[in-house]
């Protein structure tokens, strides 16, 4: 859409509001690389960013008139994307707490898992330091990986965080500074040599 | 910022990292999503904005109730003044019919009279005759009987059945006495010889029917007959027999021509 192309974010969702559908696919081709690789930092998983990329886009397509001028665009729709990745992970961590043979007591079988992590091909492509600095933000608590990610590799704003996050200022800023000590420590912890 | 300075070689490390990018399939695949998600919303949406959700659901509004209950109370009240109005009416419209039934016995008496009359004309006779009336009271109830009948085939039109009477009065009573008597060769006031033995021939066999015989069936089929006959005697003097013939030519000539036309019609097609 480039007649779109000059229109700010704001402006794309008040056309969106108005039933302009081409603005959303202009919001979409903005924010899907963005969002997917957010999710992808937050989750590990390639094929469950991309699903809940998606499903952050619909959640914006059917709560449009939510949207209001107040707010920048950017700091909504992260809002959206950051709540759709935590009912996620709580979901996850709700059918973990489930053991598998409780379904089938009789043929207590051992069941194959989808490895989630990283594929040989990515970790290859993306080189071992990535992939263990990946490691490492898996094993944050989710307190402190969100804003990490926000902040670290999105390079948002500590405002812009405070609002998506809800926190206040001094939370948001000692959360980013004890997430990042942790995250050293596990990276030095995992990769040691990286610490040299 | 001073924190951020600190954790510097973190942060380069983690900016660094390659950036994902969504797949070529990604914006079909969303399209999918929204479109299996659309008609979803849309059934939902009028299930949102009923009539019961707006009157009595979570987001009612206050002043719905005790609107909507002084909506149905006047609708109550105006079906039963309605009711009551017409019911009202019905009560009149009886109390009408009821008066013109009142009305009406003293009609529907002489037309009950007039019937059994008319059903049994020879009786009257007979039973004139037994009394030993005058015999011109005697032509006139016959005359009257044969009118009567005649406002029984017609009971609608009542003012055409009083012209009839006036004119059949005027063509079977005699204009002048003295006339009367030439043409008839009888004194005024008596019947004809021919009309009296008929009479007398019907009393005799209402007597030796009434023996054994159902009463309705008594004097129905011979009397009749009787009945005609004294009808044709009248006429011959009246006329009005012949007026009747040619009456029934002409009808018998229409039939006819309606006949042939029918005839050719179905020749033709």
């Amino acid at each position: 859409m480039p007649e779109y192309r000059s229109n700010t974010d704001e402006e794309l969702i008040l056309m969106f509001q108005n039933d302009d559908v081409n603005a959303f696919n202009e919001i979409v081709f903005r924010y899907k690389n963005k969002v997917v690789n957010f999710l992808y930092r937050y989750t590990g998983s390639r094929e469950e960013a991309e699903d809940l990329a998606q499903d952050t886009f619909v959640k914006v397509y059917r709560s449009k008139h939510l949207y209001k001028e107040i707010a920048k665009f950017s700091t909504w729709f992260y809002t959206i994307a950051v709540n759709t990745a935590k009912t996620n992970a709580k979901k996850k961590s709700k059918m973990s707490t489930i053991s598998l043979s409780d379904f089938d007591p009789e043929n207590d079988k051992d069941y194959e898992l989808t490895d989630k992590g990283f594929t040989p091909e990515e970790t290859a492509n993306a080189g071992i330091e990535n992939y263990h600095i990946q490691q490492a933000i898996n094993s944050l608590d989710e307190d402190f990986k969100n804003i990490i990610i926000l902040r670290d590799i999105e390079d948002l704003e500590y405002e812009e965080i405070m609002k998506i996050t809800g926190l206040p200022m001094g939370t948001v800023k000692s959360r980013i500074n004890r997430g990042r000590e942790k995250l050293k420590k596990i990276l030095s912890d995992i990769y040691p040599y990286n610490e040299k | 910022m001073n924190k951020d300075e600190q954790h510097i070689d973190l942060r380069e490390k983690l900016k660094k990292l390659p950036r994902i990018k969504a797949r070529d399939g990604f914006e079909s695949e969303l399209l999918r999503r929204i479109n299996l998600l659309e008609p979803l919303s849309v059934k939902s949406k009028p299930g949102k904005n009923g009539l019961w959700d707006i009157l009595f659901g979570k987001k009612s509004l206050a002043w719905t109730i005790p609107a909507v209950s002084l909506a149905v109370i006047g609708i109550v009240v105006l079906s039963i003044y309605l009711s009551v109005f017409n019911t009202g009416d019905m009560k009149k419209q009886t109390s009408e019919l009821s008066l013109s039934n009142e009305k009406l016995p003293a009609s529907s008496d002489a037309l009950t009279k007039e019937t059994t009359k008319s059903s049994i004309p020879g009786k009257d006779l007979v039973n004139d005759l037994e009394i030993g009336k005058s015999p011109s009271p005697e032509k006139k109830e016959i005359n009257k009987g044969y009118n009567e009948t005649y406002i029984l085939r017609s009971p609608k039109t009542e003012a055409p059945s009083k012209v009839n009477v006036i004119d059949s009065r005027k063509e079977t009573t005699p204009p002048e006495k003295g006339n009367e008597v030439k043409k008839n060769g009888n004194p005024p006031g008596e019947i004809d010889k021919a009309v009296e033995k008929s009479m007398i021939k019907e009393e005799s066999r209402i007597e030796n029917n009434n023996k054994g015989v159902e009463p309705d069936k008594k004097i129905s089929a011979p009397l009749i007959k009787d009945n005609d006959k004294i009808k044709s005697d009248i006429d011959k003097n009246t006329g009005i027999k012949a007026k009747e013939d040619v009456k029934k030519k002409m009808s018998k000539n229409l039939t006819k021509e309606i006949l042939e036309k029918l005839k050719q019609k179905i020749i033709d097609n």
